[in-house]
């Protein structure tokens, strides 16, 4: 993540949403922040990307149902003419909707916020808050003019090595016992839908293994999520139940607001244990978990995403024997978590998000390590 | 549940949302419309799945759950509609569709008012007190400097000047893009307030100049004639060498007037020029704020093709409703006003206008009927016409119900114009007696539609022309903020008479004055005119030279004698005044409470010298006058002092609010406890009876109301006597039961509003 000199500075944002109501209550709560200001209001799609030009906001929060240019539109639009980190608000109920927000954020959208309550209700503080932070964070990460391109082209940056693969620990890649993956586990933020769903619809063929995902988001869009992925690939994707076995070709998406295990016995464990540095699904938790079912024969994947989350985790697991990639900065949106990883020193392997899905499959084909 | 704002968003979100709330009602009601009409297409059934998705989050934003509910399920509906593009929804889909946009909007106006309610200050509307520039939500901002702001805001470096008040409102104002802003109607209502401040002392201004001129004017004639008789008078009283002497100081003095001469001149060429620039500066702004308070009638025309949609469907009848001339711009005000008479002459023209499909065949016409709506600018004046082109009103039947209830004699009714006898349905006894609405099938709520046009000093006319169709056209005044009237003096005082009700001003000799119907008539052009006395009608004495000599056998001829010829609603009446004294744009103030409904007057103004006049109402004077007579001991019937109203109910809490209220009124006021009682004073009366109407309950014991009106009735000297009928029962039957006894008037104590009351007694006394 890119911190720009005026770090401490308040931050110009852009508001659109064609309900005046919302609109209104979205001015409000970020105008009481500090940290930020409302710099236009934009009432659809079009006049969104034309304020965004003219003023340039440092962030844009944005509906996604809107009239003459949608949520998705607008985003294509804004990572074109003139890309600015984009925090999505849905109502996210309808899978329409969640669908379009999430193929905005394929489009270069970071991140997505469900419509806070009215103020008065219960959950308004703690949704007011967390607005204004997503939208503050959001504010300075540095997002590029996005080509429209198909996710699995591959990209030209080869895969470095980095962490211990190319350290003096690399030895110990040799020490491992080898033989194939029996599960891969991936933990994901800010920028992890697209980067889940690239990967799941660059896998050549159906896992042999299950994949256990964390994707940090907010609660209401988890189910969504699922839905989404798994009109991306042939596996079918779901929200993880307790006590589920583990099938292998099956995607298990951690469901908000319970960490997301296995047990040795191969099969699902949900948990309320207290939440890993904030986060309850968290990947830390995930990544310990598998290495202790799992040990050796696990993949632990961290992706873009803002924070440390997982890297605990992937350190236990690279411990335990199991291999560790991490997504590339080039291809992050945020690469907070994976650098988090790599100063760990657990993670062999640094992989640009295009060639993660490759990485993975010749991972549970070959048994080899790459 | 909804716990408190601590934030004080919540207050001004709602007017946000209220506003908005109406436009996505409106919308999908519009495209609604349009499906129904087969005019499909998927853009349209995009638009009613965002408007539906729009409100469902906007009643998120301001915590109405249920809103949000009903919202949600009209998303669904209409995904369902955008999902499959090829179906045709049925009915009951519609149907369904348009009750939950009515639950919908019950349920905005509940909540936005509870809401205001229960917030306190902070979120109620109206006249900006000491909060200032900031809009409604200061008082309960945010605690003020001691607090470190809201709660829920990350992190605490919180300053004061961001957390305390409403820092959001002016830069709410400031950020909205384009070169428009939402203001306040309150704000637009008190510039408007404020510049009519401004003409009164514009006039006020304009009166000082001349005074200033007349004071000019003075002093010229002082100096031309004052030296040379002052001088002739010295040279007589002291001879020739004294006025020497005296001629010196004259000369001194002549000199001072001439300096005081060119001082007081110039003063009147400055206030000339200060006259003639405020004069224009205060008519641009007028025009400038007036312009800023028009808005489009569409915004009112909007909502009634679904309200004309869901009348004909109730009525089985086959409606189209057409509107054209929705971009024509109104007061805000008069828009307002607006409303109601519109809603009354549009469903009145569903129910009884046109004919049920069947009887439109038989008779030759399309099944399928229209109703027009249309407005228009001409001159000054905003021209809306409500028309159908179903069976029109027969004259000949509304002649008969006006001599059935006594409004008019079987042989003027007979002479009656159709055109004239047509527009006898806007008469009070015509349109609200129960007995007659049947008859005439139009009579039902044109009175509400005739005060709603009075009041806004416009003129309601209506044409019909048998098998073709009738159209309503009601003349209003763009604005309500000035008007321009006739002055007139009697009885000592200034009245203003709005120049859209004055035919003409005439000046009457005493021989002019003829008798007709037993009352006095004057002729206008070759029609007799009924001729009234305004002082009289207004229970003043007349005022210098007021008093009409004509009448008095062998008076002393008198000059002839001012009058204004009242055309309102096809009738006109001639009113004596003492002296004309001009047209005037006035602005004027609407009366406060409780003088909301006084009789004969609408409201007041004031003048440049400081007077107040008083704004009469046409309608009230043409009713006065036409009531007036016959009279053939030429009496009128007012010197009489109040009327006297027999009040009979055996509740005394009823019979005190009853008296209460009446008095209030100016009437004077007799009770009885039941129907015998009641009959006791009405018998002891007798002939020379004290009392001018009776208001009476129905469920009393002894004697009931409904055998109290037949006594009445059957007396031969009682039997005009106006009686009126308050009740709880609302049958149908028990209507007919009241009306079978001769009741004038039965109001239904459930709805009972003092207003109705007292209008209906206005009407029968």
């Amino acid at each position: 993540m890119t911190v720009p000199p005026d770090a401490a500075g308040e931050r110009r944002v852009l508001v659109a949403d064609d309900s005046a109501s919302a609109r209104r209550l979205l001015v409000e709560i970020l105008d009481r922040d500090p940290r930020l200001r409302v710099a236009g209001e934009a009432a659809d799609g079009g006049e969104a990307v034309r304020l965004t030009e003219q003023m340039r906001p440092e962030v844009v929060l944005m509906d996604v149902l809107m009239p003459v240019l949608d949520g998705l539109a607008a985003t294509r639009r804004i990572m074109e003419v003139r890309p600015t980190p984009i925090v999505l608000v849905s109502a996210g109920v309808d899978s329409r909707e969640a669908d379009l927000s999430f193929e905005a954020i394929r489009a270069g959208a970071l991140t997505l916020l469900a419509k806070p309550d009215g103020p008065g209700s219960a959950g308004f503080p703690a949704q007011a808050a967390e607005l204004c932070t997503t939208v503050r964070l959001m504010a300075d990460v540095k997002v590029v003019r996005q080509r429209r391109r198909g996710p699995d082209q591959p990209t030209p940056a080869p895969a470095v090595p980095a962490g211990r693969a190319g350290g003096p620990t690399g030895g110990r890649t040799g020490g491992r016992t080898g033989g194939r993956p029996r599960i891969a586990a991936i933990g994901a933020s800010t920028g992890g839908p697209a980067a889940l769903a690239t990967i799941l619809a660059g896998l050549p063929a159906i896992a042999p293994v299950p994949i256990l995902i964390v994707q940090h988001i907010t609660a209401g869009f988890h189910q969504a999520l699922a839905d989404w992925l798994d009109g991306v690939t042939p596996m079918t994707v779901r929200l993880a139940v307790d006590g589920l076995p583990l099938r292998p070709g099956e995607v298990l998406i951690a469901p908000p607001g319970l960490h997301l295990g296995v047990s040795s016995t191969g099969r699902v464990t949900l948990s309320t244990a207290p939440p890993v540095g904030a986060h309850r699904p968290s990947a830390t938790h995930l990544f310990h978990s598998v290495a202790q079912a799992y040990g050796a024969a696990a993949v632990g994947v961290i992706l873009t995403g803002m924070g440390d989350d997982g890297a605990a985790g992937l350190r236990a697991l690279g411990d335990a024997g199991g291999l560790v990639l991490a997504q590339d900065e080039a291809s992050s949106v945020v690469f907070g978590m994976p650098r988090e990883a790599c100063a760990t020193g657990a993670v062999d392997r640094v992989v640009p998000l295009a060639e993660m899905a490759g990485v993975l499959a010749s991972t549970w084909a070959s048994g080899r390590r790459p | 549940m909804t716990q408190a704002d601590p934030d004080g968003i919540l207050g001004p979100l709602l007017a946000v949302f209220t506003a908005e709330a109406a436009e996505h009602l409106q919308a999908m009601n519009e495209h609604l419309l349009r499906l129904e009409r087969g005019q499909d297409d998927p853009r349209l059934r995009a638009e009613l799945f965002r408007a539906a998705h729009s409100l469902k989050g906007a009643a998120r934003a301001v915590n109405l759950a249920d809103v949000e509910a009903l919202a949600h399920e009209l998303e669904n509906v209409f995904a369902g509609l955008t999902d499959d593009p090829g179906a045709t929804p049925t009915q009951s889909t519609v149907d369904k569709a348009y009750q939950t946009l009515d639950a919908i909007g019950a349920q905005v106006a509940v909540a936005t008012m509870v809401t205001r309610a229960g917030t306190g200050p902070s979120a109620a509307p109206g006249p900006a007190g000491p909060a200032g520039p900031s809009g409604p939500s200061s008082p309960s901002g945010p605690a003020g400097p001691e607090g470190p702001g809201p709660a829920w805001v990350p992190g605490a470096g919180t300053e004061p000047g961001t957390a305390a008040g409403p820092a959001g409102s002016p830069g709410w104002a400031a950020r909205v893009a384009g070169d428009t802003v939402r203001v306040a109607t309150s704000k637009l209502d008190a510039l408007m307030a404020e510049v009519g401040e401004l003409l009164v002392t514009r006039v006020g201004v304009e009166q000082r100049l001349a005074d200033a001129r007349a004071l000019d004017a003075l002093l010229a004639e002082w100096d031309s004639a004052w030296k040379p008789r002052r001088r002739r008078r010295l040279e007589q009283r002291a001879g020739a060498g004294a006025a020497a002497a005296a001629g010196t100081l004259l000369a001194e003095d002549r000199d001072r007037l001439k300096l005081a001469r060119v001082s007081l001149a110039e003063l009147r060429r400055g206030l000339e020029a200060d006259v003639r620039r405020m004069t224009q500066v205060t008519a641009d702004l007028q025009a400038d704020v007036r312009r800023t308070r028009m808005v489009a009638v569409a915004g009112l025309f909007d909502v009634f093709p679904r309200m004309v949609r869901d009348l004909a469907s109730a009525a089985g009848k086959d409606v189209t409703l057409r509107v054209a001339g929705g971009e024509t711009d109104v007061d805000r005000s008069v828009l307002e006003q607006l409303k109601d008479p519109l809603t009354h002459l549009l469903r009145n023209c569903v129910d009884h206008g046109v004919e049920p499909p069947a009887g439109r065949a038989a008779a030759g016409k399309p099944r399928g009927s229209t109703i027009w709506l249309t407005a228009r600018q001409q001159n000054d004046m905003l021209v809306l016409e409500v028309a159908d082109d179903g069976a029109g009103i027969d004259p000949a039947r509304v002649r008969a119900a006006a001599v059935r209830i006594g409004i008019l004699a079987a042989g003027p009714a007979a002479d009656l114009a159709d055109r004239d006898a047509i527009s006898l349905i806007f008469r009070a006894g015509l349109s609200t007696s129960p007995t007659v609405t049947d008859i005439s099938g139009r009579g039902i709520g044109l009175d509400v539609v005739r005060d709603a046009v009075e009041r806004l000093h416009g003129v309601l006319d209506v044409r019909s022309a048998t098998g073709a169709g009738t159209t309503f056209e009601l003349s209003l005044p763009l604005s309500v903020s000035t008007m321009h009237c006739l002055l007139v003096r009697a009885g000592g005082q200034t009245f203003a008479l709005p120049s859209t009700v004055v035919g003409g001003v005439l000046r009457v000799a005493p021989g002019e004055v003829e008798r007709a119907e037993g009352r006095e008539v004057v002729r206008v052009g070759d029609r007799p005119v009924p001729l009234g006395r305004l002082a009289h009608l207004l229970g003043l004495a007349d005022g210098p030279g007021g008093e009409m000599a004509g009448r008095e056998v062998g008076g002393p001829a008198r000059a002839k004698q001012p009058a204004a010829v009242l055309s309102f609603q096809g009738n006109q009446v001639a009113l004596l005044v003492d002296r004309l004294a001009g047209t005037h744009e006035l602005v004027v103030k609407s009366l406060p409470p409780p003088l909301t409904r006084v009789r004969h007057v609408t409201g007041a103004a004031i003048l440049g010298s400081g007077e107040v006049a008083v704004i009469l109402s046409a309608a009230d004077l043409v009713a006065s006058v036409e009531r007036a007579g016959p009279d053939p001991l030429g009496t009128a019937a007012d010197e009489s002092g109040p009327p006297t109203i027999l009040v009979v109910d055996d509740s005394i809490t009823t019979r005190t609010l009853e008296k209460n209220v009446l008095e209030a009124a100016g009437y004077r006021v007799q009770t009885a406890a039941d129907g015998l009682a009641a009959w006791g004073i009405l018998r002891a009366a007798g002939r020379d009876a004290d009392v001018d109407l009776v208001v009476s309950d129905i469920e009393m014991p002894g004697l009931d109301g409904l055998e109290l009106t037949g006594r009445i009735r059957a007396d031969a000297r009682l039997q005009a006597l106006p009686v009126v009928l308050v009740t709880s029962r609302e049958s149908r039957e028990d209507r007919e039961r009241g009306a079978q006894a001769g009741a004038d008037a039965y109001i239904v104590k459930g709805g009972f509003d003092q207003n109705r009351l007292l209008d209906t007694i206005r009407r029968l006394t």
